[in-house]
């Protein structure tokens, strides 16, 4: 695991696409330009479109670390704009 | 803030890159006040109240041709009542705050007023979209809707209502940074341009 410290954290487990990455985004806006969100995320399909959807709108992935529980930790680092 | 109910309805809005939570929030503040009548106009009322815009009617009665979206055939007659209870089951927040809103009219019934304002006709086979935003200049709005008719009840005028509501949308997000007096035409064949405005003789 590695060693960030995020400024929010977000569990979307139980979500579904689209909500997923709804959620995200609106976590997202409640955070400054440069601060890092750290999302909770399970199953193909939110782990393959959660980083690419925040990429598409300028954020940053910083880490994408998979758990043995089937969790994936995404750090998003939010763009400036 | 956006409800958990909003957050749910509004979902596919918030999505798009350019509305978000901060968006649809501000879509929420917004409204529009309605006046006159006509195709184009309800089917602007119907998205703009889907996207949850407030939505003032006037008090008249269902016009023929106005079936549709919002009025059943047997509501024509009737008191524009039937179409806020259509409004009302399509998304009860289209009928709440109504602080300042823009007029959104056909384009004969249009009468001067400060609020920003949209404008729906046809002028020589194309339909016609004119915005006024506060900043705009109503005197070259008037030049350009006074040369505009109301349309009839046919797809084009659906078409117009519906390319309507997204402008009203742009312009209440501000996106594109649109002039503050402009207009955009639509071609029967679904072509859409940016109308040339005629200037007054301020802006000319």
């Amino acid at each position: 695991m590695r060693d960030l410290t995020p400024d929010a954290t977000l569990d979307i487990r139980g979500q579904v696409c689209p909500m997923t990455y709804v959620r995200t985004k609106l976590k997202l806006e409640t955070l400054e330009q440069g601060q890092l969100l750290e999302v909770l995320l399970r199953g193909e399909e939110p782990t393959r479109n959660v980083p690419r959807s925040a990429r598409e709108e300028g954020h940053e992935i910083v880490a994408q670390d998979a758990e043995p529980d089937g969790t994936v930790r995404l750090f998003i680092r939010k763009a400036g704009g | 803030m956006l409800t958990e109910a909003q957050i749910l309805r509004y979902s596919r809005q918030i999505l798009l890159k350019d509305v978000g939570g901060k968006g649809q929030e501000r879509l929420l503040r917004s409204a529009v006040r309605v006046v006159g009548e006509g195709t184009a106009v309800q089917t602007a009322v119907s998205y703009l109240a889907a996207a949850g815009l407030g939505v003032e009617l006037p008090e008249r009665s269902v016009g023929a041709g106005e079936e549709g979206f919002l009025a059943r055939k047997a509501d024509v007659g009737s008191a524009l009542s039937a179409v806020r209870t259509t409004i009302s089951d399509l998304n009860p927040d289209a009928l709440g705050g109504l602080d300042d809103p823009a007029v959104l009219a056909s384009a004969r019934a249009y009468v001067f007023d400060p609020a920003p304002a949209f404008a729906l006709g046809f002028r020589g086979g194309l339909g016609v979209i004119l915005w006024r935003t506060r900043a705009g200049c109503a005197r070259c709005f008037e030049l350009n809707r006074s040369g505009l008719s109301d349309g009839t009840a046919d797809a084009h005028s659906v078409a117009l209502g519906t390319l309507a509501a997204l402008c009203v949308e742009r312009v209440v997000l501000g996106l594109g940074e649109p002039a503050a007096t402009g207009g955009v035409t639509l071609a029967e064949d679904g072509r859409t341009e940016l109308l040339t405005l005629e200037l007054c003789a301020e802006h000319r």
